[in-house]
């Protein structure tokens, strides 16, 4: 599985990249909204997007809306990660094409649970390792 | 501000941060009998139906173990840009989840890191928080714009 993590925060890319590289997850990269597009066009077309919504120059819900107009990317399933947990955004969200909402913090577990309500199955984390051993690659 | 978000939920907003995202590094106690050492500050504004901003500052000890954490770097090999940026997503979070039970509709800024503090004189401290990791502090402040603002 490949994912594109999408994040203005360098410390948040990376500690989600601890814990779904473990999992056997390919990871992807990007600062902010109008990158992750670039990145997207230049293929390969990731199964899974892991979406801030506070970002400069491209925000995580225009991000969402990019993506979705596109009909060729539509298998791509997308998940805001972020901060934001205003009902009537989450919402927005949702209507905009995102498939899951994960606020922050979380836990490497429930970035697992979230993975599997989309029906993206891991390998399972190692008891005790909560950021799955991994290291900065 | 204060009747709205009250001290002992900042702290367990930023407790469920070290949570999360530092599960072995223990707990955050009271801070409040150590010095309010701020080598890194950082801010996120809200602006909306309540308008203010919400400031994290730490020691350099604190930063680099969050970096060091968030990173999955040793705390030696941290570079200063890895602790900005670590510290800004603190402030993103903690500031994030303080706007969450604050009246809506409100927006949040991107974090900003090591700004002049200039702003400080038109503001008016609505809250303070001083909490402490293996005795080292760190210092949450919600500020409202004051009436010069």
């Amino acid at each position: 599985m490949l994912a594109m993590v999408v994040d203005d925060s360098r410390a948040m890319r990376s500690l989600l990249r601890q814990i779904l590289v473990p999992l056997g997850v390919e990871i992807v990269e990007a600062a902010e909204g109008r990158a992750a597009v670039d990145l997207v066009e230049s293929g390969p077309v990731p199964d899974l997007a892991l979406v801030d919504w506070h970002m400069p120059v491209m925000d995580g819900l225009e991000l969402v809306t990019e993506l979705r107009s596109h009909k060729e990317w539509r298998h791509m399933a997308i998940m805001m990660v972020t901060t934001e947990s205003e009902h009537e955004n989450m919402v927005r969200a949702l209507l905009a094409g995102a498939n899951e909402y994960l606020i922050k913090p979380f836990t490497a577990d429930a970035v697992v649970e979230k993975l599997s309500l989309l029906g993206l199955h891991c390998a399972t984390v190692p008891a005790g390792d909560p950021y799955g051993g991994g290291t900065q690659s | 501000m204060t009747d709205l978000v009250s001290s002992e939920t900042i702290a367990e907003i930023t407790q469920t941060f070290w949570g999360a995202y530092l599960p072995d590094a223990g707990d955050l106690t009271p801070g409040s009998h150590l010095p309010a050492v701020e080598d890194v500050r950082g801010r996120v504004d809200i602006d909306g139906a309540w308008s203010g901003c919400v400031e994290v500052s730490c020691s350099i000890a604190v930063a680099r173990e969050v970096a060091s954490v968030m990173f999955g770097t040793p705390a030696s090999d941290i570079a200063e840009a890895d602790v900005r940026d670590a510290v800004g997503e603190l402030v993103n979070v903690v500031g994030g989840n303080i706007k969450s039970i604050l009246p809506a509709p409100t927006s949040l800024s991107v974090p900003i890191l090591d700004d002049a503090s200039e702003w400080r004189f038109a503001a008016e401290l609505q809250s303070e928080v001083l909490l402490a990791w293996a005795d080292e502090p760190i210092v949450v402040r919600v500020w409202r714009p004051g009436a010069g603002r």
